[in-house]
């Protein structure tokens, strides 16, 4: 054998002109392929509607490298962060490896050789194999491990094993090489290879250049197969995924899209595949089914019908075209949903399960798929401004407080909005009345809209009754303005969210603030001070609407640090994996009573950390532990507080 | 199968009622479809899902009653007609049920449905007249209703059970609590429905004598039962003790029992 | 004359009775037509309260062919006035009845009085208003119950049988079910006994139905009591159940949060009675005991017992 003084490989060496062109001739092929299967799937979502994507451009790009290269949501999860990204790096170095090849064989730029080479060889050679490894991990959990989030389909089969046999054979074809060239003592740094090599000795060289060849072909036929199928299958997540985080939602968590021209039009809501947007379409074929949402959704782990991951597939199937959107959805899937946005957190692609779902609400609603309790509170927010019909004054809560209207004091610093639980739920009351008391005692000059506040709308956009919703935040919005807010303080997380992120979409800009926040600013600035200690374990449970929605993990838990002798455990699925309570999503009007009861589930998480009382923060998720508590009997063990009354409490002289 | 749902527009039940003067203030009720008469056009569309045909609401009231009748087409009925008059002024039960019967007269149909009663004179004659007046049969007080285009199965309520009876087309039947949880009509639909025409039939098509005139009966003093204030009176000692008052308050003084 | 029809069957209902006693208390004549299967007892009975028509051998009540035999007996008698229970019976015949005679038809009325011409009282909205008719000519009357005082029952008056006209209704009666316990349905019944999760268990919640059993009521429960399976969510009352309003309510071991006070707030009189003084059902209350049900149930189930 020739030594070579220069660490080198000849690129393409016992490839015959023939098949070389050949693999000119088929990757041409090969690639209008594959620019016409994506180009396909881009038609089948530009049937949708319009929608604005290219705006906020520096954001978009750093949560492209944050999310899609930086596996930022994948990696969440140890084990299948670890495949992916093994697969990930190992597929993109092989990938970059492949281009330096390219790059001095069709351009000629001698860049292969000397000590470039030996890195070059190592690097490929230990790559590939972490590549190999993230694909047996992933073999390993789907075939063996079988999650039961994770379904099979021929594609992920295929894929897995094509993107498997691509690096075997690429071994193998180095390893042949190395073995008919003689051992060139550099190809050391080709330690794969070099193994392989050795175990195969036996052959001549023509026997050999033989192998060689037909594994360089099988390779390169793989490589071909996976091009060609890539968009047509799972693979096509490689370019779809990325893409999809470049276009997530910017707008605020808890914004919900307005229907454009909601007066004029003759009706809205999602009736078929060509009434979302290109967003939404693009979002469902973004889709790999890993079951991170499924996992998590408070509907699905109480049996109801809805999977989040299962809706969003269906959708995606029906891009081919000829199915009905409802084929195959059953109404009650949409209605499970409390909107928690578990789903939305987990989605290491940024699918927009929930906007989907209100979507399909909003045409249900209109096509009369809604009866029942919910129907009612409907009626009865439309007709009374509240849910329950009431029509006696909002105001009663605050009887004894001295507390002012905005028509009795034209003169206050922060407007509180009470909201309907505050006004009229017995429990809640309470809630409203500590929080005035705080205030009060802090010197805040505030007032509150009395019998001018109406419900803010927010479960009826959560219903899909967007038209009503639009009436009654139009209402509010020219109330508040008309007494000019400027400064809005709310104890309910669902009146925060849509104060602060929805009404702007209406002309309502007004500065928000939790309860929470506020009481923290409180406590900092010396305002109230929390004397009185308590000897007590209590557990924090966020609600969603604070938490995922409008990222307020910590404030609720430095004003239960400020408690002297408090002592906070953490629940298990606490901050943003949380887990919902049941009452969002128009849950708090419905009597659904499929599955297990989703307040149930969640008391227990709390139940778990062995508390003297549960601390929450939303009037929603008082009302449905009140209910879980008192079920299961468990009033006198264990206690029930909002964090102002908590504060209240540690206030008192 | 055509299908005529009668139609009556009541204030909401759940609002304040107050008499001023003598007569009951309308102002500042909200007006809503008789709760009856939205189970019979949510019937009225399950037998339309099942069985086609056409379903037409009549409503007899004035000019003011129209909006809420357009409510009613907003839950997807095909037609609604206002029977409306001055000469309608003053009717009883059975003038308005001639009324409703001179114009069931001139439209096709196979089934009429009426609420059992109106949510706010809660009298329960007007379907049971109608049924008379155009020689049908009836079933009132329905909780089920079943058909297949040719005979009406209908569960009634009876005192301590239920009854089963099973006539031929055409028949009228009367909705009672329980027959079906109405869809909602959502506010979309609603606003559409407002921009649809509702015809105004009058005198002219009316047989029969209706109006003041011929009415048997007229509401001649409206007044109100004392407006309770609400406060818990609390009764306290031993639970023998207790009872006995409880018993006393509940026979004598607010005499329920 | 005044005809009083008895509701239909062979029970001697009270309703009859205050019927009877409220066409006696305007002086004047008075006959009670019954008909159903089976009635000498009944008729026996009634025979000592006014003149008896007797009408055996039907056994169901099919509204054309009674309400036209109704019409027979009122033109045979003369009478001017026709009474009925406000039941489902007289619901479903006594407007088919004035149609038919062409008489004025009134409704749940409370009060009857002669003032130069007949005065009708009556409860409307749902008995927010009272209102009162006049009357032009004769009329059906449908009377609400435990309103009038039973007649006395004096002499031995006659007794007629008469029979059906041949007619042949329309309407084939196919079934009749009657439920085992004979109580009224929850949204119609004056008296509501409801319980909710203070009963703990599904055999303690029992006690309510020897409680309204005794009164005369129909079982309400909360959303609680249902949703723990005390009893059949059809039963529930409230904002997902049923909205009511009878003439009492007993709250039992109900907590009273909103989704509960929606669903009876409007009744006449409320009775709660649960050990947590803090319970919100007593703001709406009309008269609250705070204790615990166990101990005051029994008593007041033994002391309606001896009224018995």
């Amino acid at each position: 054998m020739q030594p070579f003084p220069i660490p080198t490989r000849e690129i393409l060496w016992n490839v015959p002109k023939s098949v070389e062109i050949g693999m000119y001739v088929s990757m041409g092929i090969a690639a209008v392929i594959f620019f016409y299967g994506f180009y396909r799937r881009y038609t089948r979502w530009m049937r949708g509607k319009p929608e604005v994507r290219f705006d906020r451009v520096k954001r978009r790009v750093w949560d492209f490298f944050f999310y899609a290269i930086g596996h930022r949501r994948i990696a969440e999860q140890a084990y299948p962060g670890i495949m992916h990204l093994s697969i990930f790096v190992g597929f993109l170095i092989l990938f970059i490896g492949t281009d330096f090849v390219a790059l001095q064989y069709d351009l000629g730029l001698h860049i292969i050789f000397g000590k470039f080479y030996l890195y070059f060889s190592l690097f490929l050679d230990l790559f590939g194999l972490v590549f190999m490894g993230g694909i047996l991990l992933a073999a390993w959990r789907r075939f063996v491990m079988k999650p039961e989030k994770l379904d099979s389909r021929w594609d992920d089969i295929f894929g897995l094993a094509v993107l498997f046999f691509i690096a075997a054979t690429g071994f193998a074809t180095e390893g042949l090489r190395i073995v008919a060239t003689g051992f060139p003592p550099f190809e050391i740094w080709s330690p794969v290879g070099w193994v392989i090599g050795k175990a195969m000795v036996g052959f001549t060289v023509p026997q050999l250049k033989e192998i060689h060849l037909a594994f360089w072909i099988a390779h390169f036929v793989l490589i071909l197969a996976f091009i060609v199928a890539m968009p047509f299958t799972k693979l096509s997540h490689i370019f779809i995924a990325p893409i999809n985080i470049f276009f997530r939602s910017q707008t605020p968590k808890g914004a919900l899209a307005p229907v454009p021209n909601i007066e004029e039009v003759e009706s809205y809501g999602a009736s078929t595949l060509a009434d979302f947007t290109w967003k939404q379409l693009m979002g469902a074929d973004a889709c790999l089914r890993c079951g991170r949402c499924h996992e998590v959704c408070p509907a699905k782990l109480s049996d109801k019908p809805l999977s989040p991951k299962n809706l969003i597939v269906k959708i995606a199937d029906k891009l081919k075209g000829g199915e009905e959107l409802y084929s195959n959805i059953e109404n009650d899937e949409l209605w499970s949903c409390t909107t928690c946005r578990a789903c939305m957190q987990a989605c290491p692609v940024f699918v927009e399960h929930v906007d989907t779902i209100v979507d399909m609400r909003r045409f249900l609603l209109f096509d009369g798929k809604l009866t029942g309790a919910a129907s009612k509170a409907l009626q009865k927010m439309m007709n009374y401004g509240n849910p329950w019909g009431l029509q006696e004054s909002r105001t009663q809560w605050a009887e004894g407080l001295d507390v002012k209207t905005v028509a009795q004091e034209k003169d206050f610093d922060v407007l509180y909005w009470v909201g309907c639980m505050g006004a009229y739920d017995p429990r809640n009351r309470k809630v409203a009345q500590a929080f005035a008391r705080i205030m009060k005692k802090a010197g805040v000059r505030f007032a509150i809209l009395g019998d001018e506040e109406k419900c803010t709308g927010d479960s009826a956009r959560r219903l899909g009754e967007e038209m009503l919703f639009t009436m009654m935040a139009q209402e509010n919005i020219e109330t508040l303005k008309k007494h000019n807010v400027k400064k809005i303080v709310t104890h309910c997380p669902h009146c925060y969210n849509t104060l602060k992120n929805e009404y702007p979409q209406l002309g309502g800009n007004f500065e928000v603030i939790s309860h929470t926040e506020f009481i923290q600013s409180l406590i900092k600035e010396g305002k109230i001070k929390l004397n009185k200690g308590m000897d007590k374990t209590t557990t924090f449970h966020d609600p969603c609407y604070l938490g995922r929605y409008n990222d307020i993990y910590n404030p609720p838990r430095n004003i239960l640090g400020k408690v002297s002798g408090l002592r906070q455990k953490e629940m298990k699925k606490s901050h943003e994996n949380a887990f919902c309570c049941g009452g969002g999503g128009g849950h708090m009007w419905m009597d659904m009573t499929i599955g297990r009861r989703i307040n149930h589930m969640r008391l227990e998480d709390s139940l778990q950390t062995n508390p003297d009382f549960i601390t929450v923060a939303c009037p929603f998720c008082m009302a449905m532990f009140d209910d879980a508590i008192k079920f299961r009997d468990l009033v006198e063990k264990v206690g029930l507080k909002d964090v102002a009354e908590v504060v209240l409490e540690s206030m008192e002289e | 199968m055509n299908i005529i749902v009668c139609m009556k527009v009541v204030p909401d039940t759940e609002s304040k009622i107050y008499v001023k003067d003598g007569v009951v203030v309308e102002e500042g009720l909200k007006f809503l479809i008789n709760p009856f008469d939205e189970w019979g056009i949510e019937e009225a569309l399950r037998i339309k899902e099942k069985l086609g045909g056409k379903i037409t609401l009549l409503t007899v009231g004035t000019e003011k009653d129209v909006e809420v009748v357009k409510n009613g087409l907003a839950y997807g009925v095909d037609d609604a007609i206002l029977l409306s008059d001055p000469a309608f002024k003053g009717s009883d039960t059975l003038g308005t049920a001639r009324i409703l019967a001179s114009a069931c007269k001139r439209i096709e149909y196979d089934l009429i449905i009426c609420g059992r009663e109106g949510a706010d004179y809660d009298t329960g004659h007007t379907g049971i007249a109608l049924a008379y007046v155009l020689g049908i049969p009836y079933v009132s007080s329905c909780v089920k209703v079943e058909t297949d285009g040719e005979m009406l199965r209908a569960t009634r309520q009876i005192d301590g059970g239920h009854e089963v009876h099973e006539v031929a087309l055409p028949a009228l039947f009367t909705t009672s609590v329980g027959l079906n949880e109405p869809r909602y009509p959502s506010v979309k639909g609603i606003m559409l429905a407002k921009k649809r025409s509702v015809p105004v039939w009058g005198k002219d098509i009316v047989e029969g004598a209706v109006g003041h005139e011929a009415a048997k009966y007229e509401y001649v003093e409206f007044t109100q039962p004392e407006e309770k204030k609400k406060s818990c009176k609390y009764i306290s000692g031993t639970p023998e003790e207790e009872i006995v008052q409880l018993m006393l308050l509940l026979e004598q003084e607010a005499k329920v029992i | 004359m005044i005809l009083v029809v008895s509701e239909f069957g062979d029970k001697l209902k009270k309703i009859t009775l205050e019927a009877i006693g409220l066409a006696r208390s305007l002086g004047q004549d008075v006959c009670v037509l019954a008909i159903g299967n089976g009635l000498s007892p009944l008729a026996e009975e009634l025979s000592s309260y006014a003149k008896v028509f007797v009408t055996d051998g039907v056994s169901h009540c099919s509204n054309e062919l009674i309400s036209a035999h109704i019409c027979e007996v009122a033109r045979k008698t003369d009478a001017r006035l026709i009474f009925l229970g406000d039941t489902f019976f007289g619901k479903d015949i006594a407007p088919l009845i004035a149609t038919q005679l062409d008489w004025a038809f009134m409704a749940d009325c409370t009060a009857i009085e002669e003032k130069d011409g007949l005065l009708v009282t009556r409860p409307i909205y749902a008995g927010k208003v009272i209102t009162k008719a006049r009357v032009k000519g004769n009329a059906v009357c449908t009377l609400r119950a435990k309103v009038f005082p039973e007649a006395k029952k004096s002499s031995s008056f006659g007794k007629e049988t008469l029979g059906l006209p041949q007619i042949t209704p329309k309407i084939k009666v196919l079934e009749t079910k009657k439920e085992e316990q004979k109580r009224p349905d929850l949204t119609e019944a004056d008296i509501v006994v409801s319980g909710g999760r203070g009963f703990k268990s599904r055999e303690n919640f029992q006690i309510c139905y020897e409680l309204a059993d005794l009164l005369g009521a129909a079982v309400g429960s909360s959303r609680a009591a249902s949703d723990s399976g005390f009893i059949d969510a059809e039963y529930e009352v409230g904002q997902t159940g049923k909205i009511i309003a009878p003439k009492l309510y007993f709250a039992i071991g109900i907590s009273g949060a909103i989704q509960h006070q929606v669903g009876m707030k409007s009744s006449g009189t409320i009775v709660s009675i649960n050990k947590d003084p803090d319970a919100p059902i007593f703001a709406i209350s009309d008269y609250g005991i705070v204790d615990d049900l166990f101990k005051v149930v029994p008593v007041l189930i033994e002391e309606l017992k001896k009224r018995k």
